[in-house]
């Protein structure tokens, strides 16, 4: 599942979200029972405007990276 | 084996594996001892009366738990907590972040906190005057607010309800003199 989606659709126990220079939002989400923590970064948040970022570069996810961010 | 009474009543021993005895009692007065000794028991009982007395429970048992809501869903995984940090925010300015309750859930916030830390180090002995406070974005209004000097929290005896569709907005204001770091947080359970 897109980390964005997981973090919408509450699939966690435990959120934390960053406000970054930028604006953008670095959310990291975990669920008890997994290992490692998932993270996201998004501008403009439930907004319709609102737009997914890379969470390392900060930089937009085009659709084609959206389909190979797909887990 | 049976024993008769003078007044025509009788004694009854049941010994089977399965029994169901449906009783309609209509009296004015009922004295029942059960003595139940049985590795399982599920025991449904719906009491409509205008009134009822004392229950005396003997719980006599190898181990038997009981749980606050919280705790029990903490246990079953249902636990929920958000922390949203803002970093160099300036003199009288907000954040924000929202949640939005996914459908067929409810969220239940138990507690709320906030922490507020200089930005600069020049500032860090100051008064680092702060607040928080939790919206119902929705519905457009607020569940409670949070104020202190450095930081706060608050442990809410009555839940916040908050239904599937409703988005929940925490919102940071930093009060102090100078920028601010503030780091917000508000837990419950979520099913």
């Amino acid at each position: 599942m897109n980390e964005l989606k997981n973090y919408k659709k509450g699939n966690w126990n435990y959120a934390t979200v960053e406000r970054q220079s930028d604006g953008s939002l670095l959310i990291t989400t975990h669920k008890e029972g997994q290992v490692k923590a998932r993270k996201c970064r998004v501008k403009n948040l439930y907004q319709s405007n609102e737009e997914e970022l890379d969470v390392e570069s900060g930089k937009p996810i085009t659709k084609r990276d959206k389909r190979h961010s797909l887990s | 084996m049976t024993t008769d009474y003078p007044d025509w009543s009788r004694l009854i021993q049941v010994i089977g594996s399965d029994i169901m005895i449906p009783i309609d009692i209509q009296g004015a007065y009922i004295m029942m001892p059960v003595d139940i000794q049985a590795q399982y028991v599920n025991l449904n009982i719906d009491i409509v009366a205008q009134t009822v007395g004392d229950i005396n429970i003997d719980i006599d048992a190898q181990s038997v738990g009981i749980y606050l809501t919280a705790d029990w869903n903490v246990l079953q995984g249902n636990a929920k907590s958000v922390v949203f940090g803002s970093s160099n925010l300036a003199s009288f300015a907000q954040d924000y972040a929202d949640y939005e309750v996914n459908a067929n859930k409810t969220f239940w916030i138990t507690q709320v906190s906030f922490e507020v830390n200089a930005y600069a180090s020049e500032d860090a002995d100051k008064h680092q005057m702060g607040s928080v406070y939790l919206k119902n974005q929705t519905a457009g209004i607020i569940f409670c607010q949070l104020g202190g000097n450095g930081g706060g929290a608050m442990t809410l005896t009555a839940p916040i309800k908050v239904t599937a569709g409703q988005t929940v907005r925490v919102v940071v204001t930093n009060k102090a003199n100078h920028a601010a770091n503030i780091v917000a947080n508000y837990a419950g359970f979520e099913l």
